[in-house]
């Protein structure tokens, strides 16, 4: 089939999709395709659409009209039962890390292998400490995912959506709530998984620095349209607000606005809270 | 004008959720006969919503069988017939009061809990991450909750009897004097296997589908976030302790059971 998007190869990519969530759109007539083996980071602000677009190719969500293509199939008018086979090719990392809380982290990443292939329990045990040694983490196969850190979590998670070897990977949010350093190693790990397993990765994210050391390809998701570009167009953009979403002193501005348009907050106020 | 209008919609709003009601149960029953069997899962809900409702279902048996002592007691005195207290409490248990209340403790335990877990797991996207491995939610978590629920209440229910009829004999025997082989041997007398116990497990069942049917889909459709889990929770305990006295009468006026 013609990948919706434009582009035949781009594993993939969307054709003129609009997605609503009852009278509220979020994708209006959005096309867009996501070239194979690099890193695409989604930008854009609170509600603009980015963990929409992951889940519109996850099929998590149905489109209410235009085309997906997901590594070569049009997956828009799918059931779920055929979702399952393109799922099959995709991995995905969710904010919250969507570890079965009910199982330790062994179990949470022997889990699909358990369930899609009929390796023995020791070739299971070896793959699934390698991928937590591949995200540096070890000594946490009895833990349940309760029991670790935010970024442990992340970790975990995205070891778990890396073990079936997909050939896309989707992460939302992968540096939401964690602190700088952890921020840098996820990043890292992000950037070592695409470059030495060539999967094609798809990150949402509102983290400007990251954003710029590790994409190939920006797409800015704004009200009314989506930008795309390699991080260095978009941050040297002819339109300063364009521009302006790269800078990273936009939010030290932005607060300085928001603090001189709010009214000030008052004893009496407090005290009527 | 606004009341007919609103009462429409509610009307719409019934019609609508029994026929998902309906296309959930068609699913898990479909999901039941897709491999691989959930075996490991039947049997840790078996556990959870069986093994783990023990305490409650002797001690509330108990209890009952030992009020329907007394007052079978104190009301057969009076028409000097206390010698067929056991077949008042037997019958009343084995009929009616078994069945009935083991549902509404079941669903007080082990339904609002089975909807709350499942909602938590819409909640944090554990359910879309099942999705994503390529394993329908409802084959693994849903199935074997649905069906552990119909496994276990007619044990349930028969333990909760049990208890009653020995809360029966304590009361009735050992505290108000009623002989014993009297309090046997009406029991047995008054007791009719094919009808009477048969139509209790038989609402055992029932109830069992639809504890299980209520809880699943509240859990499986709830809102994604802490409120809509409590209202999942919530509306579970309500619908199906209603479904279960409705179904309760029905089942009685239909089989006479």
């Amino acid at each position: 089939m013609n990948s919706p998007g434009g582009q035949d190869d781009a594993p993939v990519a969307f054709s003129d999709v609009t997605m609503a969530f009852g009278s509220r759109v979020v994708l209006r007539g959005f096309s867009c395709a996501f070239p194979c083996a690099k890193i695409s980071v989604i930008l854009g602000g609170s509600g603009s659409g980015k963990t929409t677009v992951l889940r519109l190719i996850a099929g998590l969500v149905r489109p209410q009209s235009g085309r997906i293509g997901v590594a070569g199939s049009d997956i828009t008018a799918m059931t779920d039962v055929e979702l399952n086979g393109v799922r099959r090719k995709l991995g995905m990392m969710f904010q919250g890390g969507a570890l079965l809380d009910s199982l330790t982290v062994f179990d949470n990443l022997a889990f699909p292998l358990h369930e899609h292939t009929r390796l023995s329990a020791a070739q299971i045990a070896d793959e699934v400490h390698a991928q937590l040694n591949a995200v540096g983490l070890s000594g946490v196969d009895d833990l349940l995912p309760g029991q670790l850190s935010g970024g442990m979590v992340k970790r975990a998670a995205l070891a778990r959506a890396i073990i079936m070897k997909p050939e896309i990977l989707l992460c939302d949010e992968p540096f939401s709530g964690l602190d700088p350093i952890s921020v840098k190693r996820i990043e890292a790990l992000l950037r070592r998984i695409n470059r030495t397993l060539g999967i094609t990765m798809l990150v949402s994210s509102h983290h400007i620095p990251s954003t710029m050391r590790m994409a190939d390809r920006v797409v800015l998701l704004l009200r009314e349209r989506a930008l795309t570009g390699t991080p260095t167009e978009l941050q040297h953009h002819s339109d300063p607000h364009i521009a302006g979403f790269f800078d990273e002193r936009v939010d030290e501005r932005l607060a300085d606005s928001e603090e001189t348009e709010m009214p000030p907050v008052t004893q009496s106020g407090w005290a009527g809270a | 004008m606004t009341f007919i209008q609103d009462l429409g919609w509610a009307a719409i709003r019934f019609v609508d959720h029994l026929g998902k009601l309906a296309g959930f149960a068609g699913q898990i029953v479909r999901a039941a006969v897709t491999p691989p069997a959930r075996v490991q899962q039947f049997v840790d809900e078996v556990f959870k919503l069986g093994v783990l409702s023990l305490v409650i279902i002797c001690v509330c048996g108990l209890a009952v069988g030992m009020v329907l002592g007394l007052q079978g007691y104190n009301t057969l005195v009076r028409f000097g017939a206390e010698q067929s207290l056991g077949a008042v409490v037997g019958l009343s248990l084995i009929r009616e009061l078994g069945p009935v209340l083991t549902a509404l403790l079941t669903t007080g335990r082990a339904g609002s809990a089975t909807a709350a877990e499942i909602g938590t797991m819409v909640a944090t996207e554990q359910l879309d991450g099942l999705r994503m491995m390529s394993v329908n939610p409802i084959h693994l978590v849903a199935m074997p909750k649905a069906f552990a629920m119909v496994f276990v209440m007619p044990l349930l229910s028969t333990l909760f009897i049990l208890c009653g009829l020995a809360g029966g004999y304590i009361a009735g025997v050992d505290i108000m004097g009623v002989d014993g082989g009297n309090y046997i041997s009406s029991l047995q007398s008054a007791v009719v296997f094919s009808d009477d116990v048969a139509g209790s497990l038989l609402k055992a069942v029932v109830f069992g589908v639809l504890v299980g049917l209520i809880a699943t889909y509240r859990g499986y459709t709830c809102a994604p976030t802490s409120a809509g889990v409590s209202a999942a929770t919530t509306s579970t305990v309500v619908v199906a302790s209603v479904s279960i006295l409705i179904f309760d009468y029905v089942i009685t006026a239909l089989w006479g059971v």
